[in-house]
């Protein structure tokens, strides 16, 4: 148990020579042959559209749904284009919470069976990538985005064994940069994707550290490098949405392999750095190449991964749908707890709170088309 | 383990109760002795230490426990108790809300936990073989922290455990009482007061572990009409209160 808190180090030189800019094709140590190419570059925008289906299990009673709508913007690659939706329900609002989540509250009456919505959601995104040897004037953010983005939020606090952990991380290093890309390499380094985790994970970071248990998925991860980059002063934020088209770089861990994406929600991390703006990282991704990419169970230093981990600090690729950064969102007329993000379809029935992470028995569906490319 | 289980049925009056309770500290450590030779008890899990080191205890101005070496009751241990909310309020699983009359005079292990937490659950067999093997004298009241009911159901339906599940809903209770990471426990006494944490997986079957449990049981613990206590609530920081 207690190695499991120890600091990681290994290999963090290798890594670091991987992580020049630009640098995303790889060949493995284990196999020099072998090269893997992951080089996501701004492009063509491509157009899909999501629709998302609850029927809601509820056998008596009235009941209430809330649906996340991709309502984050950002003017080089994600353009929401709209959701549209059709249903039995009594009343129906969108609501946008403090923090830009935007989200479809229904409710049914008693008596309407089986309560149900379908949301057509519409969208544009392509390819990101910036250019960390070529720093620009990037507008800094306002006070209010910079205290949101480095404010504590209820699952990532940014003091205590999260702030002692990020400077342990950061010391000796100068400047933003250097100290968003050392807690990149770490969390890489130092956490593991757990295949068990339901869902994305949770994204309780200070349980993670105190516990010494560092597995989890992208909520769980990209979680722990937001609050350690927040707890050293540089503005981050998570992204919460899902995958919506296969990664044309080949590699299948990290893209949607059918149009049914119903378990296919994944949420990314930006840090803001300034000369650069909010710069794309996804240290949960290297995980998933690790554990999943064919044939499984790389090694890291495998060239896919290398290629990946080398990739996924400073651009991602743009198969992905991003619904909001929302954190501790309150459900609009729900008398029961807050959640942590908001990437998944909830609803309440006079049983309580249901399961989201069990969409069979909730029962909810997400299916994506490509509708232009 | 059969001398332990022997034990709990005693009846703890005035001179009887000390005299059961040394006995059942001393089974409480052979029992834990005879499970060790032929347990896969981790080699390294979280330890059982002084509920007053806790950094936040000191932060609030209070003496820490080095301050009174004699005793872990201390006044400091009780004013830190003062601060902790009582149990009583929370919504259990399937069940009546707690009745803290039904603790008190047991050794209390309020274990915070969570269905996704892994550490969480490879700890829950050892905390279940403890609360069995010691039912009259140690209770275990675990808080699931802030996941739907239907979850926590599902979850124990596959994997009963033997005594009661609270539900956090909200995280306001682990919060107030200062949890930040899954597992953690808080040991009450018998009076109900905070006397030892772990934070992290304990290796509840582990012989340090069943001494320093048995030490809390062979305290003198004057049983007392609940009516009484509830009258003069002469117990600071009771956490029934």
């Amino acid at each position: 148990m207690i190695s499991r808190r120890h600091f990681l180090y290994a290999g963090a030189a290798a890594s670091a020579a991987l992580t020049l800019p630009g640098l995303a094709r790889a060949q493995s140590a284990a196999s020099p042959s072998a090269a893997a190419v992951f080089a996501p570059k701004p492009g063509d925008w491509r157009t899909f559209q999501v629709v998302t289906r609850l029927e809601v299990k509820a056998e008596a009673g009235a009941s209430q749904a809330w649906v996340p709508l991709p309502a984050f913007a950002a003017q080089d690659w994600f353009k929401p284009l709209g959701s549209t939706w059709t249903t039995n329900a009594a009343s129906v609002e969108t609501v946008k919470d403090a923090q830009g989540a935007e989200i479809l509250h229904l409710r049914w009456k008693a008596g309407e069976q089986p309560p149900v919505v379908e949301v057509t959601s519409r969208f544009s995104t392509r390819d990101r990538a910036v250019d960390l040897t070529k720093p620009g004037t990037v507008a800094p953010l306002s006070d209010a985005e910079r205290a949101q983005y480095l404010a504590a939020t209820d699952l990532i606090p940014t003091t205590g064994i999260v702030k002692a952990t990020s400077d342990k991380i950061t010391a000796g290093k100068e400047g933003d940069l250097a100290k968003a890309r050392a807690i990149y390499e770490w969390v890489v380094d130092n956490t593991f994707r757990n295949a068990a985790t339901r869902g994305c994970g949770t994204g309780d970071v200070a349980a993670m550290l105190e516990s010494g248990a560092l597995g989890g998925k992208c909520a769980d991860l990209n979680a722990l490098y937001v609050g350690l980059v927040r707890a050293a002063g540089i503005p981050a934020r998570d992204i919460y949405g899902a995958r919506v088209a296969p990664s044309k770089f080949g590699y299948k861990s990290l893209g949607a392999n059918s149009d049914i994406i119903t378990k296919a929600q994944h949420c990314r991390a930006e840090v803001f750095l300034s000369g650069f703006g909010w710069v794309p990282a996804d240290p949960a991704d290297v995980r998933k190449v690790v554990l999943e990419e064919p044939p499984a169970k790389l090694e890291v230093n495998d060239a896919k991964v290398l290629a990946a981990r080398a990739a996924l600090f400073g651009s991602w690729e743009g198969n992905w749908m991003a619904y909001n950064t929302a954190h501790d969102v309150a459900l609009p007329g729900s008398s029961g707890p807050k959640v942590g993000f908001f990437m998944y379809p909830e609803a309440e029935t006079v049983a309580g709170r249901l399961d989201c992470l069990d969409p069979d028995t909730f029962k909810y569906t997400l299916r994506s088309a490509e509708i232009s490319a | 383990m059969r001398l332990s289980r022997g034990l709990v049925g005693f009846s703890l009056h005035g001179f009887a109760l000390l005299s059961a309770s040394v006995l059942l500290a001393c089974s409480l450590i052979l029992c834990a002795s005879a499970e060790a030779a032929d347990s896969d008890t981790p080699a390294a899990t979280a330890m059982l230490t002084p509920f007053a080191d806790d950094p936040a205890f000191s932060s609030h101005g209070v003496p820490s426990e080095k301050a009174f070496p004699e005793s872990g009751a201390s006044k400091a241990m009780a004013a830190r108790a003062a601060d902790l909310p009582p149990l009583a309020p929370l919504p259990v699983l399937d069940a009546a809300p707690l009745d803290p009359a039904t603790l008190k005079g047991r050794v209390v292990l309020v274990h915070f936990f969570a269905t996704w937490c892994e550490p969480c659950r490879e700890e829950l067999p050892a905390l279940t073989r403890l609360a069995a093997d010691h039912p009259a004298d140690i209770a275990v009241v675990a808080v699931d922290v802030a996941e739907v009911d239907v979850r926590v159901r599902r979850f124990f339906a596959e994997h009963p455990v033997p005594f009661p599940v609270a539900l956090d809903r909200d995280r306001a209770f682990t919060r107030s009482w200062q949890v930040s990471g899954l597992p953690s426990t808080i040991v009450l006494d018998r009076a109900l007061r905070p006397r030892l944490k772990a934070v992290g997986e304990v290796a509840w079957d582990a012989p340090a572990v069943r001494v320093r449990l048995g030490g809390l049981l062979s305290e003198p613990f004057p049983e007392r009409p609940a009516a009484s206590v509830a009258g003069k609530k002469t117990i600071s920081g009771d956490l029934s209160q």
